[in-house]
């Protein structure tokens, strides 16, 4: 905030330079100010203090005149309300200016009119009057602290919350955004979702706006098929495992069944290799009952456990061992 | 701090700005006493200058030779004080920004706006 001649400079300025016309007289004059105790009076615990002492309706008087006095209104109706309101001269003197001759004082010069609460700070009368200070906070302006002026210079000393830092400004809290702006902002996914012309091919047109707040606006896109498809068919698959049963080429359920009615009993019996000779050469051992004529009587060369203890039928000795416990299999004998 | 008399008051305030405090004095008891729109009110140790524009609107000037509390005190004291005169609004200029942490320690409501020369035109709600 400027001082009186910077900021309210012209009118100021003007009175500054013409006072030097006029004369000393008018340099000494009292300021007449209007002690903003007296319209605060009515308020706050000072307010309720007066009204005390000298009654609520003084209160309102002095009150009123300063009103009228801050709005253009002669700043010696302050000191009248309060003689008229009764009001003490020692309390009068805490709210409200007194006219008092000035020494040297042009004659027929309007009657100056002086803050007396300047003389008051000490407060005596008032504490004789009122049993306490009454006016102590808003006059003296708290405790002193040093008899400098230091004004807004030294603004920065003040121990106040938050941070300041440097001497810019810092930035007023109305500039920020509220937190209310981004209540406003959509909180479902819906705007998120792929649309459906993506895996179409269509051109996507932006959408208008759906909420304030944060929006998230798509330019428009073409999205051409090809690629990598996107479609959610479902796919054929190309091996198909089918569940029809293979026939063996030999006997056929109803041979079978024929020759289960030859024989009487199974055929697993019947058709089954012998118990001897057929191990030696790895007969298989897969019947035909438990196929049901998958492999029937496919023979192997492989497999059989050598050196069997079960004896050849057309020597009527053990079998010699084709590799014996030398080899482990065909292969490994004949060294392919 | 005592309470000091306008005069030291403003030779406090204008120290530093070469003007002559007892002309500065003189002019503006001279303008309470023509001017109806001009008015002076004191807090504390500070001296609130205004020009009544009409409609609860005012252009406020400050001097002061408060401390930086005291001057926090006595800018809220002034506020309140419009505020029963029936003002609504006090614009200024602002060459100091410390003053706009006085005026949020103060508890007002501002708004700000830059103004040509680095000023901040100030606009406070009381």
């Amino acid at each position: 905030m400027s001082n009186a001649v910077q900021s309210l400079g012209n009118d100021v300025t003007k009175a500054v330079n013409a006072i030097g016309d006029v004369g000393q007289a008018i340099i000494d004059n009292p300021l007449p100010v209007i002690e903003t105790v007296a319209l605060t009076y009515a308020l706050g615990p000072e307010g309720a203090a007066l009204s005390s002492t000298i009654g609520a309706p003084a209160t309102a008087a002095v009150s009123a005149a300063a009103v009228e006095a801050a709005n253009g209104g002669n700043v010696n109706q302050i000191a009248t309300a309060a003689a008229s309101a009764g009001v003490g001269s020692e309390v009068a003197s805490l709210v409200a200016p007194v006219t008092t001759p000035i020494e040297g004082a042009a004659a027929g010069s309007t009657s100056p009119v002086a803050s007396a609460a300047g003389g008051a700070a000490g407060g005596a009368t008032r504490a004789a009057l009122t049993g306490q200070d009454i006016g102590k906070g808003a006059l003296t302006g708290g405790v002193v602290s040093g008899g400098a002026a230091l004004g807004a210079q030294e603004v920065s000393a003040l121990t106040s919350p938050g941070p300041m830092s440097g001497t810019g400004l810092t930035v007023p809290t109305n500039a920020l955004p509220q937190v209310s702006q981004f209540e406003n902002a959509p909180t479902s996914t819906e705007g998120l979702k792929l649309p459906s012309s993506v895996l179409t091919g269509e051109t996507v047109e932006p959408g208008a706006p759906q909420a304030p707040g944060l929006q998230y606006t798509l330019s428009p896109t073409v999205f051409t098929p090809g690629g990598v498809d996107y479609g959610f068919t479902q796919a054929t698959p190309t091996d198909t495992l089918t569940s029809t049963p293979q026939t063996t080429p030999g006997l056929s359920p109803q041979a079978q069944s024929a020759l289960q009615s030859v024989f009487g009993f199974g055929l697993g019996t019947a058709l089954a290799p012998k118990s001897t000779g057929l191990g030696a050469i790895g007969a298989s051992t897969t019947g035909i009952e438990s196929s049901g004529g998958t492999t029937g009587t496919t023979s192997s060369t492989t497999g059989g456990s050598p050196g069997g203890t079960e004896l050849d039928p057309s020597t009527g000795k053990a079998p010699e061992l084709a590799w014996g416990d030398k080899y482990s299999s065909l292969k490994e004998g004949l060294n392919v | 701090m005592a309470k000091m008399s306008t005069q030291d008051i403003l030779a406090k305030s204008l120290a530093r700005s070469g003007q002559d405090p007892k002309k500065v004095h003189g002019a503006m008891s001279h303008l309470v006493q023509t001017d109806p729109k001009f008015r002076v009110m004191r807090s504390g140790n500070t001296l609130f200058s205004y020009y009544n524009k009409g409609n609860g609107v005012a252009d406020v000037a400050m001097d002061t030779a408060a401390t930086p509390q005291e001057l926090v005190k006595d800018v809220k004291e002034f506020a309140k004080a419009m505020k029963v005169a029936k003002f609504h609004q006090g614009r200024f200029y602002m060459a100091n920004p410390q003053i706009e942490r006085v005026l949020k320690m103060a508890g007002l409501q501002y708004k700000l706006q830059p103004m040509p020369g680095g000023q901040m035109s100030v606009v406070v709600e009381v």
